[in-house]
């Protein structure tokens, strides 16, 4: 008996271990890029000849950021990937962008130019297969790191401004025209939540642009990006609990600090926050399952795509 | 238990983690060790640089943030813990001067350099400053923690009640913060960030992203407007 509390408290130690390791490097791969010690550099900008010839008519724009389970932007879910569909269907006028990977500064997948690329993808796959492999938390853990750097004070501006930069080249690529005052909607689900908080006001400025948050289930630190948003829809399900981490760890959530920057946009009736029923934050019975039906006969996935769709709708385009 | 041998660079390593490890152990014989034993100013002094590294590591984002070369990188942690050991000596004179004249007290100024460079051994953890979200407040609680063993040392050193203690070692610290404000100081900060880091002047974060953020915005100007090919006409 003594003997397996030995090994567990040995394993603890060593997962300890391996946290504290993981959180230390966590905000090295942003400083590293914009230092320019990394050999990897950001996605070099498209020439502007290459833009103009593909100017977009779409009247809104619309980018979306995995959760922390992603491991690239190219891979996301089937569930993701039906409820983007479904989306589409509510605003055909918008142009969806989901190429950007939120928890990398160079958008650089998990298993892109990484020299741990085979592990993130060997974990992936383990994960896909079914077996349940404790060591594909990892990628949770990892991509959790990534969202604490993004709302650290330090590091947030050099890594939001970073995933910012990846969204605009991608935005202009896709025929987003600067002060055009088309409305864009950078929407996270889980941690992307922070990160399209954290990118808005650097967007902004970058695109000439109004900014609309989307959080879907999202948690979001006290991060003063948001006041730099026009609108935030933020969707928190009756049975998901983790968006009130955000609210517990950050103390600029907290309602007695009534000058923060996620409080006084509240206060300006900025941030509307919707239950959209008994869904969970992930996995089955999430906000993109397409087959738990609620009361009224329609899917999760159905829910809230017609939740977001009206908040997209609602936007006009404002000449800056 | 604690014999130290610097003869050797083996020895002078391991007499250096044993100090260390009994400083951050709240043993009292490890004090009392680099305060009766040769060797101690020297050990205790390298503490204080070990700990200034650390530091400097833990904040290591303004480095970063500047764009400081790695060779550079390297050189900017030595000088910050060099200009924490001349912080350091300016502190340990100021306290050892006031509670002399204040309180007629009788020590040493190496031993009372001792002490508080020795108070300084919880930096050694400094390095976990870069952990997201934690950081900033382990910053304050070590600061909280250095400043508790400065006055405990003080007390017990010179030695000086408490208020006493307190006393002097918050206005020596006021003395030294007034100090590093006064003109001829900061030019030499200046000067020495300009030779270790080759920048002209140490910008903050925000100003080094949005000059970042206007790049791009110069990138993508002339896609401005509806037509782009008006536009570029």
């Amino acid at each position: 008996m003594s003997q397996a509390w030995g090994m567990l408290l040995c394993l603890l130690s060593l997962g300890l271990l391996l946290l504290v390791i993981m959180a230390l490097a966590s905000p090295l791969e942003a400083l590293r890029w914009w230092s320019g010690w990394s050999r990897r550099r950001s996605t070099p900008p498209p020439s502007l000849e290459a833009i103009s010839a593909a100017a977009s008519d779409a009247d809104y724009f619309v980018v979306y950021l995995t959760a922390i389970g992603g491991i690239s932007a190219t891979e996301l879910s089937r569930r993701e990937r039906g409820f983007l569909d479904l989306l589409q269907g509510e605003v055909p006028e918008a142009a969806i962008i989901d190429d950007v990977y939120p928890f990398s500064v160079t958008n650089n997948p998990l298993n892109g130019e990484r020299q741990l690329a085979w592990l993130w993808q060997r974990l992936h796959h383990s994960r896909l297969g079914g077996r349940p492999v404790l060591f594909a938390a990892l990628i949770f853990v990892r991509n959790l790191l990534q969202v604490a750097v993004s709302g650290d004070p330090r590091y947030g501006p050099i890594y939001n401004v970073g995933v910012a930069r990846e969204i605009a080249l991608s935005l202009l690529q896709r025929g987003y025209r600067p002060g055009s005052g088309k409305p864009i909607s950078v929407m996270g689900w889980s941690g992307g939540g922070q990160i399209a908080a954290g990118v808005t006001p650097y967007l902004q400025r970058m695109l000439d642009a109004p900014i609309y948050i989307v959080s879907v289930g999202g948690v979001i630190t006290d991060e003063p990006g948001v006041a730099a948003a026009k609108k935030i829809l933020h969707l928190q399900g009756s049975s998901d609990r983790f968006p009130s981490m955000g609210v517990i760890l950050y103390p600029g959530r907290w309602p007695i600090w009534p000058h923060s920057a996620w409080n006084q946009t509240r206060r300006d009736g900025r941030i509307t926050v919707i239950d959209p029923g008994p869904m969970r934050h992930t996995g089955r019975g999430d906000y993109f399952d397409l087959k738990r039906k609620l009361p009224d006969g329609r899917s999760h996935a159905e829910q809230t795509a017609a939740l977001v769709g009206q908040f997209i709708r609602q936007q006009q385009p404002e000449p800056l | 238990m604690y014999q130290f041998d610097l003869t050797t660079i083996s020895g002078f390593f391991t007499s250096l983690w044993t100090l260390l490890w009994g400083v951050l152990s709240f043993d009292p014989d490890a004090y009392i060790a680099a305060l009766t034993q040769p060797g101690g100013t020297s050990l205790s002094l390298a503490v204080l640089f070990l700990a200034g590294v650390s530091l400097t590591l833990g904040r290591s984002v303004v480095l970063f943030a500047n764009r400081v070369g790695r060779r550079r990188f390297i050189l900017s942690l030595v000088l910050s813990a060099l200009l924490l050991i001349t912080g350091v000596l300016f502190w340990a004179t100021t306290v050892q001067l006031l509670a002399s004249y204040l309180f007629g007290t009788q020590q040493a100024f190496e031993s009372v350099l001792i002490v508080i460079s020795l108070s300084y051994a919880p930096l050694i953890y400094g390095v976990f400053i870069l952990l997201p979200y934690l950081g900033r407040p382990l910053d304050f609680i070590l600061h909280i923690w250095i400043l508790l063993n400065v006055v405990g040392g003080t007390m017990a050193i010179l030695p000086l009640g408490l208020w006493p203690a307190i006393f002097c070692c918050l206005l020596g610290w006021a003395i030294l913060e007034l100090v590093t404000q006064l003109r001829v100081v900061m030019a030499v900060q200046s000067g020495l960030w300009r030779l270790t880091t080759g920048l002209p002047k140490l910008l903050t974060t925000e100003v080094a992203v949005e000059s970042f953020v206007q790049e791009l915005r110069t990138y993508s100007q002339p896609l401005a407007g509806d037509n782009p090919v008006e536009k570029a006409a």
